[in-house]
């Protein structure tokens, strides 16, 4: 559900004094759809719920430190939940790499692990998923923003901090990859 | 292209359907609001008007202040609306809500306008609104006869004013007429003119429009009525005095300028017969202005010109 501009602006206001009812509300109208967006990167439940979490409780933190104009809280949720998946991976990836070599080798991509067990047990759903899941990062990325998460081309661009130009592009090349993924499948 | 791109994206949307567990997402909920709640001294709030009020213009300051369409349909609302008002105020007796507004619009027009003739001619015009407006209330059926009379009341009382402020006028202009100069005389005069002719139309259409009461009617207004008749035929009677009093110094204006040609033209040959033959130069002045006043100003202008050579001429074949 998108929320309207100004009931979104009217609960940032609230927020900003503190008030935590404010805050449920605003958990209530992005919960969903930061959930599905983190999920989409991690490929994992639990990860998924840890994360999102985690977004919120920054959120919170940063609205009622922080005292510069916001002009749109979706996007700065997104970003948020962006960096925090970014932040989660090279934490990963450090715990990786100090522990044992043979682990890491194994645990390789651990989202792309995620996928491949949950293969089996997807069925009707699951076909533009694991497409979705084979797909780089960036693509599949753009792929959920814009047309899972209806954001405009240009909530896209503060969330990625790209052009509005380069956001177009890669959603043009990300449909173009799919759509050769998803006749390969067919054919094959 | 398109069509399997289509079919890709509805497939991309149907993922919509993942959603975090509803018991996970209640419970994250109470979680972190219970966390926040520990964390930071929070409380529910309640915005005041005055937040709500700051909070309202501020989105509509950065939303809509500078989109040129809303600019332009606020322009538009407005003048349509405001036109609309000022239509229905035109139309409007006295007693309605916006006869208030034609009042004020009057004086607005009046504040505005430069000349003083030009204003006057306003007051009267106001004033002869004043008589079409009782005309429509004396002509109404579908009011009782207590607001028809308060109406009519509340006109006269107006038509008064108006009339009032039109005589003032006039004594202004009949005090200060003794100073006032060539140009603003003409004014003046002007001024009176329309006035006298515009109050006699205006005690005329009252007189008329007393035939029209009922007889109850006629008795409650009849001292009203009597009072502006009698101030509108007393303005008659000053911009009459007016024209009277200013017409003379005009009569006197006149043979001076009648005079001024050939006293010009004298003045003329007697310059150009400088250091010649005195005598023949002012006999054919004397003849030339003869000419003149026999053939008019207009001829009297076309010889002007011709006199000097003509005197010239003459003076030539007398020398020797």
């Amino acid at each position: 559900m998108k929320p309207l501009k100004i009931q979104e602006k009217l609960l940032l206001l609230k927020v900003r004094k503190k008030d935590p009812d404010a805050f449920g509300q605003i958990y209530d109208l992005y919960v969903t759809s930061i959930y599905r967006f983190i999920y989409f990167k991690v490929a994992n439940r639990a990860d998924a719920e840890d994360l999102t979490s985690e977004v919120f409780l920054k959120i919170w933190q940063y609205l009622i430190d922080c005292e510069d104009e916001i002009d749109n809280l979706r996007a700065l949720i997104y970003k948020f939940a962006r960096n925090l998946v970014i932040d989660f991976y090279r934490q990963r990836a450090k715990r990786e790499l100090i522990g044992d070599e043979e682990m890491m080798l194994k645990v390789e991509d651990s989202r792309q692990q995620n996928i491949l067990s949950q293969i089996e047990t997807k069925s009707d759903l699951g076909n533009i998923e694991i497409v979705l899941a084979g797909v780089k990062d960036v693509y599949r990325e753009v792929l959920v923003l814009r047309y899972i998460e209806e954001l405009s081309i240009s909530e896209m661009a503060k969330i990625l901090e790209k052009s509005k130009g380069s956001v177009r592009v890669l959603l043009h090349r990300a449909l173009k990859i799919v759509r050769e993924v998803v006749k390969k499948n067919e054919s094959g | 292209m398109n069509q399997a791109n289509q079919a890709i994206i509805e497939k991309i949307k149907e993922l919509k359907k993942i959603k975090p567990r509803s018991e996970w997402q209640a419970l994250n909920r109470d979680f972190l609001l219970s966390k926040i709640t520990t964390e930071t001294k929070t409380e529910p709030v309640k915005l005041s008007w005055q937040e709500y009020g700051q909070f309202f213009v501020r989105v509509i300051r950065q939303r809509f202040f500078l989109e040129p369409a809303v600019v332009i349909l606020l322009v538009l609302s407005f003048s349509v609306a405001s036109s609309f008002a000022v239509n229905a105020a035109f139309y409007s007796l006295p007693g309605e809500p916006l006869y208030r507004m034609k009042l004020v619009l009057e004086k607005a027009q009046l504040a505005i306008t430069p000349s003083e003739s030009d204003k006057v001619q306003l007051k009267i015009e106001f004033a002869q609104k004043r008589v079409e407006e009782f005309d429509k209330i004396v002509s109404q059926t579908d009011v009782t006869p207590e607001v028809k009379t308060e109406q009519i009341h509340l006109v006269m009382k107006e038509l008064q004013k108006n009339v009032g402020s039109v005589k003032e006028h006039v004594d202004k202009n009949t005090a200060s007429d003794k100073n006032v100069s060539g140009s603003d005389l003409e004014k003046t005069l002007q001024m009176a003119i329309a006035i006298n002719s515009k109050t006699e139309e205006l005690a005329k259409s009252l007189d008329e429009k007393i035939g029209g009461l009922t007889e109850s009617e006629k008795v409650e207004v009849q001292s009203d009525l009597n009072q502006t008749v009698e101030s509108v035929q007393q303005i008659s009677l000053s911009a009459q005095e007016l024209i009277k009093e200013s017409q003379p110094n005009q009569e006197a204006d006149e043979p001076q300028t009648a005079t001024s040609t050939p006293d010009v033209i004298e003045n003329q040959n007697s310059s150009e017969t400088e250091g010649q033959g005195v005598v023949e130069g002012a006999a054919t002045s004397t003849i030339n202005t003869q000419s003149f006043s026999e053939s008019g100003s207009d001829d009297s202008v076309r010889d002007s010109e011709t006199t000097p050579e003509t005197v010239e001429t003459t003076d030539q074949t007398k020398q020797p």
